[in-house]
């Protein structure tokens, strides 16, 4: 019992030390909403993945022994990504949403960082900057006929800090990093939300 | 002008450092001709001199200008209370600002002993833009999961979630590269984006 007294203090103040709580994800700067995004009927290897702020800073808490891992999820207060492939889909929508989405952030505040096309593929980055930080990313990639991939993160970002992730852990293990974990790949027709504390 | 003991010590120390003004110099040397104590002064004025060219130098933060700067603005402004508090938060939030935005390697003109640095008060060190994360008790780890609702395992999920779109996001941003932000799109880059964008300690990084 006396046990069980404590726990609640201290959980109330592990809580203190997550930041964000109880922020409304829709209102930071730096958010896109990215719900209206359809994927298209027949699409495979759907993953749809929301972090809100709550989520992300317990998810980011947890030990690493990387530095430069630690110190990048450190930055992110909220994820959301929506990623499938289109192999053999109508994709008439999807082309649709992308260019809408694009629209929609050259119109705003977001400023477009990088447009690359290699083929086919575009890859579009675009960042908001708020009280002189950098406040959203949003990274969209678009391959007809292949994959589709919109991924939007907010918090006080760094791009320096990614860029040194990507440097200090080599084409393998940032490969490995982004095949690594389990659980969120789908079966063709259906999808798993990770993060479903807000729901 | 009659030079005295009383009021030859800013003439002498003119005279080490090259810059007495010529009217005065034959009335300075006139005075340390008769005087044992002023030429024993003048002879540690240029000892000190000497000694402080031959120490190691380093490149004075600006921080430390700044706040330089500061100290000398507020005896100035001697009388001008209000005047001189706004001056010292202005260029106290300046000496922060240049904290902040100081780069390794990006130092000033201004060369300052080392020696004279270390006996002065404490000089920040640049401020990296994303502050390292404290170690998380795993314990209060534990409690604060527990306390938000959600299991140990969904908690994992979400890290592996969170791990892939950060790798993702930086994986894409390296292959676009680095190069591609500063060259071609410099003139557009965010004043925020430049800000955090500063040369990677790999000097093989290319575009």
């Amino acid at each position: 019992m006396k046990a069980r007294n404590l726990l609640l203090p201290v959980a109330l103040a592990a809580l203190l030390t997550v930041p964000a709580l109880g922020e409304d994800l829709t209102k930071l700067p730096g958010y896109v909403d990215l719900d209206w995004v359809a994927v298209p009927a027949g699409a495979t290897e759907i993953q749809d993945i929301r972090l809100d702020p709550l989520l992300a800073g317990l998810a980011a808490g947890g030990s690493d022994t990387d530095p430069a891992l630690n110190q990048a999820l450190a930055m992110v207060k909220s994820v959301r990504v929506k990623s499938f492939s289109l192999a053999g889909v109508d994709e008439a929508s999807v082309a649709a949403d992308v260019k809408k989405l694009q629209d929609r952030l050259n119109k705003g505040t977001w400023q477009r960082l990088i447009y690359m096309k290699e083929g086919e593929e575009t890859v579009t980055v675009s960042t908001l900057s708020h009280a002189g930080k950098l406040a959203g990313l949003m990274v969209l990639t678009y391959e007809p006929g292949d994959s589709a991939t919109f991924i939007n993160v907010v918090g006080d970002l760094d791009l320096t800090t990614l860029l040194r992730l990507a440097t200090q852990m080599h084409g393998g293990e940032l490969t490995g990093l982004m095949s690594g974990a389990e659980g969120v790949q789908a079966d063709a027709g259906g999808h798993r939300d990770s993060g479903t504390g807000n729901e | 002008m009659n030079i005295h003991c009383a009021n030859c010590g800013p003439e002498l120390a003119a005279w080490a450092a090259g810059e007495l003004e010529p009217g005065l110099r034959d009335a300075v040397a006139a005075h340390l001709a008769d005087c044992p104590a002023c030429r024993r002064e003048l002879e540690r004025e240029l000892v000190l001199r000497s000694t402080l060219a031959g120490l190691p130098s380093t490149a004075c933060p600006a921080v430390v200008v700044d706040r330089i700067q500061g100290v000398i603005t507020r005896e100035q402004s001697v009388g001008h209370r209000r005047r001189r508090l706004a001056a010292g938060g202005a260029l106290a939030a300046a000496a922060l600002a240049g904290a902040l935005l100081l780069r390794p390697g990006a130092g000033d003109d201004a060369r300052v002993p080392v020696a004279l640095l270390e006996s002065g008060s404490a000089v920040s060190a640049p401020a990296t833009a994303t502050p390292l994360p404290s170690p998380v008790d795993p314990a209060a780890h534990a409690a604060a999961v527990a306390a938000a609702g959600y299991t140990p395992e969904q908690v994992a999920a979400a890290r592996r979630d969170l791990i892939r779109t950060v790798a993702l996001a930086a994986a894409v941003l390296d292959r676009t590269g680095r190069q591609t932000i500063s060259d071609v799109f410099s003139e557009r880059v965010p004043a925020a984006v430049a800000g955090s964008l500063r040369p990677l300690d790999d000097p093989t990084r290319g575009g």
